[in-house]
């Protein structure tokens, strides 16, 4: 495994610029003046970004569509002849969306707050502290990245039955609470922070408890904010392990409860009601997509620019 | 400063989920309390038990967990049934979760085992007998029953679910597979009703005839493994060896033996000549193609039989199954489910939990159960003096009588009095994989290359591994 | 990055962890360690310890019992077509997914950063929103396009002349079909990592380039792609490890089938390990061989890391 000083080298040299790099990409920066030349650039990545995008509008027009139309027409149709809300009911009186939803946002939320606090901790350790073994731990914090999820799913399993926690916010959450990447991400930026403010908070006397408060977690809020969104949504895209963990139809989180609304049906599919069904799910993170998308955008930016 | 909100309430979360812990490390002895004095607070943990969403439930109801793999219209009708018990009485309040298909609910249950969230009465399939009454987890039927009970239903299901004492599991929705069929599609093409023993041959002939009449599709089915059980039995075949695993613990698959690979070579043959299209390891599917008019057949469970004939915009009618050109009809194997009650450790709700089991075979339930999905009654009052409504229902709904005549009619004795064990079912351990098993089949003819004989024994190759690794625990 | 020291970009000054000489010291560093070691400990080293048993054991349906193997398990995989079968679909898997996907990535993000001054938020969002979008809902919009009644892929290929595939049910196609959800699911990540990567490039290199009179094509053969190599690197790995952990998509598009066709290592493991009777043994002895696989590869691209990447 790569040793802390290569990984420290790797990345330092990379760090003052890479916020601003990353900025860029989330907020592109804009030439002066429009230029004819541009109309083939557009209307290439509008075909492009249409056909990314593709799959969300067809589930978004397919929710509003009645299912007499997705099934008895001979061609499928992009656009209903009819909008209905009807799907939208159907999914929702059909499987307890509003609980799967509630019981995301809980795993999510709770995933996110360990993740982000216990490595804002174990970041600044890392990154303030002199002390024995600090290479050593940093390297078992990095090779858990290497740890591949199957290997380790099936004991967690046994020991999260052991400790009584299936079906509970414990069961989903509590394997999750801590991320190295967290730890690794947070370290490079608190490692970036002008030294005379550190200087100037010890002739103050400041306790490290103090310093890591007051100077260090604001000064580095971009940092933590755009490892916040990551963290949310690899916590809210969960499936394997909600999956295996949860039976109780009162703590199945929204991913698995759309795969229990595409289990739950009998007669030929109702295609509308399951696309409202993924609509539904998919809200939560299309909305931080679009109010968040620079610190998401910058967050993700900044994990490649790292590498 | 906003970051310092940010910080407080990441904080205060932080502190939630560490009480969240604590609270839970409690939490595995609570939920067991929970479950025997409902009374129990409701924890924050996440509600082990959804008895915590009333708070305040009454200190005397007993509460039980009711695990089903009913998707859709037919869930629908057991929330029905599930209302009706729980307004019927004060004493016992039951909560039913659909657990997905019915492999889903079996690995769930088998995980729950494990993590100790198994519910007090499952609904499980046909294929898992073996299994659940080798988890040693459950309170036998027979236990609870009077002498005589289990005479009540009918002959095919009781046997079905009954080890040598007697009964261990309640039959509750029991089917056999039909056939559905267009009947306008039948007319246009000249077409006769199916006669009930009517053979490959005869079947490809109608193929024929409704092809050459414009039909896309003569039928349409899943890969799935039942219809492959069901016509291997229909044609007299066995699938495992000690008589089906009847007279002794399966040790060997045989479906690749005689009539099993006539029957694989027809189902595979249905697709590979286009008589049918490849849909897949689906129940739904196939019922999109069906009612959209492209199939003029589709094998289905006569549980289907409310939503087919409710869903299409054309005339459904109903067949049986067709049997091997080189043998006699035998008849079918009783499909389905049965409630398994899962001993939870208290006399007071596992008694409670049969009394919600016993309600869900009586004869209004059966009723309302059989006319509103097509899975036939399991009591054998209900079909030898029916009360009147049930006739005038048959009578206006011919397609719900298919599947109980497919089964009246089914031979379940030979000639020379010996039990003819084909229509009796296999029962092995790991059928449910072995069942996967058989789907794995039908692509390595359709796209792997092999012939119905090498599919099989390959397919039973692999089988007997699965068989060996059950049986190895149960020596 | 990399790139400025090239070009004599003064770098910043950052003060090292080895050499910061007035950090803090003591024990206490231990307490802010304490949590993220407590969850890693139990969730991440423990169990590499406890798979390791399993997969020297025989486990019983039911979980309770256990017989010791051996490297029983080991062998048999070793010896079943089946096993070798999932490994090969992981690295189909892996060719159909990383390298196409990487390829559309860079391509979208030269295309991206053409400084355009109006819309590019617009091409931007459309193209990035595959970034929020879980497996589990991928698996299911993808099902509707696979779907032979209903779907919009084979009835678009129609407009063409092409006759569709049966998408889920051919064991090619079932293949290709989980490829192109997944790294459709992957391209917003993977197109924003490659223009962060684009845009760390500095701009004063292409400027003399075009002084020198290098067309398009060979500035992004001989300034872009070499300068761009970290970032290629990151995305290899990253996406090398996320495809061969794909399951979400399996389980809702195809549940690993036609046959076995897309069974991969992982899949193949829950499988084993919790559908129908279980065989937790089994399942333990391929997730260990699928952890090694997984290893040998970030190993030798971390060694490539020093050797091949344009990097300093």
């Amino acid at each position: 495994m790569t040793s802390v000083d290569e990984v420290a080298t790797g990345a330092d040299q990379a760090s003052p610029p890479f916020e601003r790099e990353a900025d860029e990409v989330a907020r592109p920066q804009r030439s002066a003046r429009f230029r004819w030349g541009e109309i083939p650039v557009h209307v290439i990545l509008i075909g492009i970004g249409l056909l990314v995008a593709a799959p969300i509008f067809i589930a978004f027009f397919m929710s509003f569509t009645p299912l007499k139309e997705i099934v008895s027409r001979p061609d499928p149709k992009l656009l209903p002849d009819t909008w209905v809300f009807e799907n939208y009911r159907t999914a929702w009186n059909a499987t307890p969306f509003g609980r799967y939803m509630l019981n995301s946002f809980v795993q999510t939320g709770l995933i996110t707050a360990g993740q982000v606090l216990f490595s804002i901790l174990a970041a600044y350790a890392f990154a303030m502290f002199d002390f024995r073994f600090k290479n050593a731990l940093f390297a078992i914090v990095i090779g858990s990245l290497f740890v591949p999820f199957e290997l380790i799913f099936i004991p967690n399993f046994i020991t999260i039955s052991d400790l009584g926690w299936a079906n509970t916010y414990a069961g989903l959450a509590v394997p999750f609470l801590a991320s190295a990447f967290g730890v690794f991400m947070l370290r490079q930026f608190f490692l970036t922070l002008p030294r005379d403010l550190f200087d100037a908070a010890k002739v103050d006397g400041a306790s490290n408890w103090y310093y890591l408060w007051k100077v260090v977690v604001p000064l580095s809020k971009g940092g933590i904010s755009a490892f916040t969104i990551f963290a949310f949504l690899g916590a809210w895209n969960q499936y394997l392990w909600p999956l295996i963990i949860t039976n109780d139809e009162s703590m199945r989180t929204a991913q698995i409860g759309i795969r229990f609304f595409l289990v739950n049906q009998e007669r030929a599919t109702d295609w509308g009601a399951i696309m409202a069904g993924a609509m539904i799910v998919m809200v939560p993170t299309l909305i931080v997509f679009l109010v968040a998308q620079k610190q998401l955008v910058k967050g993700i930016a900044m994990s490649g620019l790292k590498g | 400063m906003k970051m310092r909100k940010i910080l407080a309430l990441l904080l205060a979360l932080a502190m939630v989920a560490t009480a969240c812990g604590s609270d839970s490390e409690t939490g595995g002895t609570e939920a067991t309390e929970a479950t025997t004095a409902t009374t129990a607070a409701p924890s924050d943990d996440g509600g082990t038990d959804s008895g915590t969403d009333d708070g305040e439930a009454m200190a005397d109801v007993i509460e039980i967990d009711f695990w089903h793999a009913m998707a859709d219209d037919l869930g629908a009708v057991v929330d029905t049934l599930v209302d009706r018990y729980n307004s019927s009485q004060d004493a016992v309040k039951v909560n039913s979760t659909f657990q997905g298909s019915y492999d889903d609910t079996y690995n769930a249950l088998l995980a729950a085992f494990e993590t100790g969230t198994e519910p007090n009465i499952v609904q499980n399939f046909d294929l898992a007998a073996q299994t659940m009454f080798d988890t040693g987890r459950l309170v036998p039927a027979h236990t609870l029953m009077a002498p005589g009970d289990a005479d009540a239903y009918l002959a095919a299901p009781r046997d079905y679910y009954s080890d040598e004492t007697g009964m261990v599991a309640l039959a509750f929705n029991s089917s056999t597979p039909i056939v559905y069929y267009n009947a306008d599609m039948f007319e246009a093409a000249g077409l006769d009703a199916p006669a009930p023993d009517w053979t490959f041959s005869d079947f490809l002939s109608t193929c024929d005839a409704l092809e050459a009449n414009g039909v896309e599709f003569c039928v349409t089915f899943g890969t799935v493994g039942w219809f492959f059980e069901q016509i291997l039995a229909n044609s007299g075949g066995l699938y495992f060896n000690n008589d089906n695993g009847r007279t002794a613990r399966a040790t060997e698959a045989v479906f690749n033996q005689g009539q099993g690979v006539e029957v694989f070579e027809f189902l595979t043959g249905l697709i590979a000549d286009g008589h049918a299209p490849n849909l897949g390891n689906t129940w739904s599917d196939t019922d999109s193609v069906f009612f959209a008019g492209q199939a003029a057949m589709n094998f289905d469970s006569t549980s289907g039989a409310r939503g087919m004939q409710d869903g299409a915009d054309f005339e459904v009618k109903t067949a049986f199954i067709p049997h091997s050109d080189s043998s006699e009809r035998n008849g079918v194997v009783i499909g389905g489910a049965a409630l398994w009650l899962i001993d939870s450790g208290d006399d007071a709700e596992n008694a409670a939990a049969w009394d919600f089991m016993k309600f869900m075979t009586e004869a209004d339930q059966q009723v309302t159960w059989h006319t509103g999905t097509g899975y036939f009654p399991v009591l054998a009052s209900l079909q030898d003096s029916p009360p009147a409504e049930l006739n005038t229902f048959w009578q206006e709904n011919p397609n719900f009588v298919t599947a109980i005549e497919q089964l009246a009619t089914t031979k379940t004795v030979n000639d020379d009095l010996t039990i003819n064990y084909p229509v009796l079912g296999g029962r092995a351990g790991p059928f449910p994989e072995i069942r996967r098993i058989i789907v794995e089949a039908y692509d390595a003819v359709l796209n792997g290359g092999l012939s119905a004989q090498e599919a099989l024994d390959e397919a039973a190759a692999k089988a007997n591994q699965a068989l060996a690794d059950y049986n190895a625990f149960f020596e | 990055m990399a790139a400025r020291a090239d070009v004599g970009t003064p770098t910043v000054e950052v003060p090292r962890p080895g050499v910061l000489k007035r950090a803090f010291k003591g024990s206490s560093a231990y307490l802010y360690l304490a949590p993220t070691f407590i969850i890693l400990a139990i969730f991440v080293y423990f169990p590499i310890v406890s798979s390791l048993r399993l997969s020297l054991n025989r486990v019983a349906p039911f979980g309770s019992q256990e017989i010791f193997v051996g490297a029983e398990n080991y062998s048999r995989l070793l010896g079943s077509d089946e096993f070798w079968n999932t490994v090969k679909v992981s690295l189909w898997f892996m060719v159909g997914t990383v390298p196409v996907g990487i390829v559309v990535a860079v391509a979208i993000a030269l295309l991206l950063s053409y400084p355009v001054r109006r819309m590019s938020w617009l091409h931007r969002m459309l193209i990035f929103v595959p970034v929020v979008i879980s497996s589990a809902i991928a698996g299911v919009l993808f099902r509707l396009l696979y779907n032979p009644v209903v779907g919009f892929i084979n009835h678009w290929l129609g407009f063409i002349g092409i006759d569709g595939p049966n998408w889920l049910t051919d064991r090619t196609f079932a293949l290709v079909a989980v490829i192109i959800t997944v790294t459709w699911r992957q391209l917003g990540f993977n197109v924003i990592i490659a223009l962060a990567g684009l845009q760390s490039i500095d701009d004063t290199l292409y400027e003399a380039a075009k002084v020198d009179g290098a067309t398009a094509w060979q500035r992004i053969r001989h300034i872009t792609l070499p300068m761009l190599s970290p970032t290629l690197f990151f995305l290899a790995v990253i996406n090398v490890i996320i495809s061969l952990q794909a399951f979400g998509e399996i389980n809702i598009l195809t549940d690993g089938g036609p046959g076995q066709a897309t069974t991969n290592l992982v899949y193949s493991v829950f499988v084993d390990a919790f559908v129908g009777t279980s065989f937790r043994g089994l399942a333990s002895a391929q997730a260990f061989m699928l952890a090694i696989i997984i290893m040998i590869f970030s190993f030798l691209q971390f060694r490539g890391l020093g050797k091949k990447v344009h990097y300093q």
